[in-house]
C-alpha cells in the first residue's frame, strides 16, 4: 500500500537526516552532563543524593526530549517547504497525511532512541557512583474504606470523603479493603508483601506536642463482594519489616514510647511527603491475610488517646511490590515524557506548515512554557480583583492548554514510585488527544497549501 | 488501479479553459498567471511548452501535478484529476530547480523516491543502478548531494524522475545547469523516451532545446496561449526555398544565381549550428583520448542500453 510505503520512507528519511546532522551529539552532551552530575553528587552528604541522581537523570531526559521535540519538529515540514523539496514530494503519489505522520513518527523514533540511551547511561552512572540502584515500588491502593468505632462497630464513610480524622476514645480506627493482590505464594517470599503506612499525627490537645501515635495493624482475607472480612477469618497482627524507616519506637521517639509486639509507632508525615522509602512505615502482609481472589481487609487501630490520626483513603495505606529495575522505570518515565513531546512535535508540525521557522520555534517553546505554567494561571485566578474578561480568558486557557506537569515522572521516581504501563497509556491518551488534534490541523493546512 | 495511457482516443494531458489567479492572504486576486489555457497532449508525443520567464509554464505544470488548484477550468492527466494518486503513479517530474535532500547520496535518493511509489526493493535497486549509469553518475553514487555540482544534481534529478518508469515525463527546464554535452545528452534521452513510447511534456525557454526534440509546441506569454502546433508547421517559411550544393565551382554558382534572377536572396556556405559544432569538437577530443586511455566507467546518457538504440547524433544543417 502506497501510504504505508511512503510513511516508512519518510520515517527513514527523518531518522537518517537526524543521524547525518549529528543530532546524537546532543544526546551525548546530555549523557555527559548526567555523568558529571553523578560524579559531583559523590560530594553531597546525606541519604538524598541517590534521589538527586534520579532527579538529575529524569530532568536530563525531560530536557532533551522536549528540546528536541521543538527543535527537530519545527524544521521537519518547514525546511521541506522552504527548500521546495515539497514540490517534488507532493508531485509523487504520496498522501500528504502519510508525509505528515512519517515526519511525526520519525521525530518520535529519534526521541525514543535518546530516552533509551540516557536511561541506560543514567542507570550505569548511578550504579558506578553509588554501587546500588534505588528501590522502586509498584503499589496497590485500597478500593474501599470504613471507619471502625472504639466499640468495634463499622461506620461507613461517605463517598467522596477522602480524609478521616480519628480522635476520642482509643480503639477506633479505619478499615481499608484492597483488591487485586497477588495470590501466588511466590510473590510473598521474604516474609510477605510490603505494606506501606503513613499518617498525619496531631495532638488532640493544642497544648501538647504529639507527633507519634501507637497503632495496631491487622489484616484478614477479604470478601470481594461484601468488602468485609471473611466471616471465618481471624485478623492477624502484622509485623514491622526489619528495613522499615520507622515504626519500632526505639530510635529517638520523642516521648519514649516503644512499640510492642504487633504494634507500630506511627510518626507524623504530612500529605506532601510521598517518598516510599522514608515516609512510609513498612510492614509485612502475609499470604494468609489475602483471600483466594486477591482481596485483603486491613485495619489500623489507634491505641494512643493523646494523638489524633489523620488518614486518607488512597494515600495512607498501600501494598507495595517490586516495581522493576530503575532502567525500566526510566524508560517508562521517558515514554510518559515522550507523550508530551509527541504533542509538541504535532504542534510544531502544524505551525511549521503555515508559518516560517522562527515563528514555529517560538510557538513550540511558548506551548511548552505555557503548559508548564498552569499553576500560575490557577494562582492568578485566585485573585478576587481580576476583571471578568481576564478571568474568562484565563479559565479558557486553563481548560485548553495541555498540562505538562500532570504526570510527575521525576518526583515519582525519586520517591521510589514506579512508573507503570498504566501511567504510560494514561499519558498517551491525555496528550494523544492534543496530538491527534494538532496533526489534523497540520494535515488540513498541508492539503490546502498551494506550492 | 492504473489508467491506460496508450489509449489513443484519450489524451494524456487535457486542459479546458485552465486559469490560475494567485491571491493574497485574504483571498484577494493578486496576479493571473494563466488564462484560459486549452490544450491536449497525446500519448507518445513530446510536447514543448515555450515562453519567456513568467509566461505561465511552471504554473501550468504545477496545475497538472496537482500542486496548485485552478481558479477556473479543468485539467485532466490520464483522464483523471491531477491530484489523483493513480495518475501521479504514472508521472515522472523534474522540477525547474533540483530540490533534493543534500544529506543523501545518489543511491539513497533514488531508493527514497522509489519507496514513494511503493516499488519493490529489487526493482528499486535494479532501476537505481540503471539510472545512475544512465545519467553518468556511476563514479559519484556514494557521494552526498551536498558535494554535487549543479549539473550533477540536475542529472540525479532526472534519474529520480524516471525511477517509476513513468508514462508521462514532465521536465521543467531539464537542461538548466547542464553543460552543452549534458544538454545534448538530455535531448537525446528525451528522443529515446519518445521512442520508448513515453509522453514528454517539456518546458523550456531555450528554443533550440525545444526545436530539436518536440513534436508540437505551445507558446505562452503572460499566461496566455499565443500559438500551438507542430514545430514544422510553425517554423516552415513557405515563401523561401533552400538549394543545397556541395563543392560547387564558381561557374556553377554563377549559373544558379543567374537562373534564380530576382528570386535570389543570398549565396553563401551553410553555417553549422554552434551546438552541433561544439559537440563534434568534444566528441573528436573524447575519441582521441579514448585511444590513449582506458575506457571510462560511466556511459553517457545516450549510450545506456536502458532506453534502446542510440539515435544517430551529428552536425545538423
Amino acid at each position: 500500500m502506497i501510504a504505508v510505503s511512503s510513511w516508512r520512507a519518510i520515517v527513514g528519511l527523518s531518522v537518517r537526516e537526524a543521524l547525518r546532522q549529528r543530532l546524537w551529539l546532543l544526546f551525548a552532551a546530555a549523557a555527559a552532563a548526567v555523568m558529571i552530575v553523578g560524579l559531583s553528587l559523590g560530594a553531597v552528604d546525606g541519604p538524598n543524593k541517590l534521589k538527586l541522581a534520579v532527579v538529575a537523570i529524569t530532568a536530563a531526559i525531560s530536557f532533551v526530549v522536549v528540546l528536541l521535540a521543538v527543535l527537530v519538529g519545527s524544521g521537519q515540514v518547514r525546511r521541506d517547504l522552504d527548500a521546495r523539496v515539497a514540490f517534488l514530494l507532493f508531485a509523487k503519489p504520496m498522501p500528504r497525511l502519510a508525509y505528515l505522520l512519517g515526519r511525526w513518527t520519525g521525530v518520535q523514533v529519534i526521541l525514543l532512541a535518546g530516552i533509551i540511551t540516557l536511561s541506560l547511561v543514567g542507570t550505569g552512572m548511578i550504579w558506578a557512583t553509588f554501587k546500588q540502584v534505588p528501590v522502586i515500588f509498584a503499589v496497590t491502593v485500597p478500593g474501599e474504606w470504613d471507619e471502625v468505632s472504639s466499640l468495634g462497630e463499622t461506620l461507613p464513610i461517605a463517598d467522596g470523603n477522602n480524609r478521616k480524622a480519628l480522635s476520642g476514645q482509643p480503639g477506633n480506627g479505619v478499615r481499608w479493603t484492597l483488591h487485586g493482590l497477588p495470590t501466588d505464594v511466590a510473590a510473598y517470599a521474604g516474609g510477605g508483601l510490603d505494606l506501606l503506612l503513613r499518617c498525619q499525627v496531631r495532638s488532640v490537645d493544642y497544648g501538647l506536642n504529639v507527633e507519634e501515635c501507637l497503632v495496631q495493624v491487622s489484616a484478614s482475607p477479604g470478601d470481594k463482594t461484601s468488602k468485609k472480612a471473611e466471616k471465618s477469618a481471624t485478623p492477624r497482627l502484622l509485623a514491622i519489616a526489619p528495613d522499615s524507616p520507622y515504626g519500632f519506637g526505639t530510635d529517638g521517639a520523642t516521648d519514649g514510647a516503644t512499640a510492642g509486639d504487633g504494634q507500630v509507632l506511627m510518626r507524623h508525615r504530612d500529605q506532601i511527603r510521598n517518598d516510599y522509602t522514608v515516609d512510609y512505615a513498612r510492614l509485612k502482609l502475609t499470604r494468609d491475610s489475602v483471600s483466594a481472589d486477591g482481596t485483603s481487609v486491613i485495619q489500623i487501630t489507634r491505641l494512643d488517646s493523646r494523638a489524633q490520626l489523620i488518614v486518607t483513603k488512597t494515600n495512607s495505606l498501600k501494598v507495595a511490590r517490586p516495581g522493576g529495575s530503575l532502567a525500566a522505570n526510566l524508560i517508562r518515565g521517558g515514554l510518559v515524557l515522550l507523550a508530551s513531546a509527541a504533542m509538541l512535535t504535532a504542534w510544531t508540525l502544524f505551525i511549521g506548515s503555515m508559518s516560517n521557522l522562527g515563528v514555529t520555534l517560538l510557538a513550540g517553546l511558548t506551548m511548552f512554557f505555557a503548559g508548564n505554567a498552569l499553576w500560575t494561571i490557577q494562582d492568578t485566578l485566585a485573585y478576587e480583583t481580576l476583571s471578568v474578561p481576564a478571568q474568562r480568558t484565563l479559565q479558557l486557557a486553563q481548560l485548553l492548554l495541555p498540562d505538562f506537569e500532570r504526570f510527575q515522572v521525576a518526583a515519582n521516581l525519586a520517591a521510589g514510585q514506579s512508573i507503570t504501563w498504566f501511567a504510560v497509556v494514561n499519558a498517551w491518551l491525555y496528550f494523544g488527544a492534543y496530538t491527534a488534534f494538532f496533526l489534523g490541523l497540520a494535515w488540513v493546512a498541508l492539503v490546502r497549501k498551494e506550492l | 488501479m492504473q489508467a491506460d495511457p496508450t489509449r489513443a482516443s484519450e489524451p494524456v494531458i487535457k486542459t479546458v479553459g485552465l486559469t490560475k489567479t494567485y491571491t493574497d492572504f485574504w483571498g484577494r486576486p493578486r496576479v493571473t498567471a494563466l488564462t484560459d489555457l486549452s490544450l491536449e497532449v497525446r500519448p507518445g508525443e513530446v510536447f514543448g511548452l515555450l515562453g519567456p520567464n513568467g509566461g505561465g509554464k511552471t504554473t501550468t505544470i504545477k496545475l497538472l501535478l496537482g500542486l496548485l488548484r485552478p481558479t477556473r477550468g479543468d485539467a485532466f492527466v490520464f483522464g483523471r484529476d491531477p491530484g489523483d494518486r493513480a495518475a501521479k503513479q504514472l508521472i515522472g517530474y523534474l522540477p525547474e530547480e533540483t530540490y533534493l535532500y543534500k544529506f543523501l547520496d545518489a543511491e539513497e535518493t533514488l531508493a527514497f523516491f522509489g519507496r514513494l511509489f511503493d516499488l519493490p526493493k529489487e526493482v528499486i535497486r535494479a532501476r537505481s543502478d540503471e539510472l545512475i549509469r544512465l545519467v553518468g553518475l556511476d563514479h559519484a553514487r556514494k557521494r552526498r548531494l551536498g558535494e554535487y555540482s549543479k549539473g550533477m544534481a540536475r542529472r540525479l534529478g532526472l534519474a529520480q524522475a524516471l525511477i517509476n518508469d513513468p508514462q508521462l515525463v514532465v521536465l521543467d527546464e531539464p537542461t538548466s545547469g547542464l553543460d552543452p554535452i549534458g544538454s545534448a545528452e538530455v535531448k537525446e534521452l528525451i528522443i529515446r523516451l519518445k521512442q520508448a513510447g513515453k509522453t514528454v511534456l517539456l518546458c523550456s525557454h531555450l528554443l533550440a532545446d525545444v526545436e530539436d526534440v518536440c513534436d508540437r509546441i505551445a507558446i505562452l506569454h503572460q499566461g496566455v496561449l499565443r500559438e500551438m502546433g507542430t514545430v514544422e508547421s510553425l517554423l516552415r517559411a513557405d515563401d523561401r526555398q533552400l538549394v543545397e550544393l556541395k563543392s560547387a565551382p564558381p561557374e556553377v554558382l554563377s549559373a544558379v544565381s543567374a537562373a534564380a534572377g530576382r528570386h535570389l536572396v543570398s549565396v553563401a556556405p551553410p553555417r553549422e549550428r554552434l551546438e552541433a559544432h561544439f559537440r563534434r569538437i568534444i566528441a573528436d577530443a573524447r575519441l582521441s583520448d579514448a585511444h590513449e586511455q582506458a575506457p571510462a566507467g560511466a556511459a553517457p546518457l545516450a549510450t545506456s542500453p536502458a532506453l534502446g538504440a542510440t539515435p544517430k547524433a551529428g552536425p545538423q544543417p
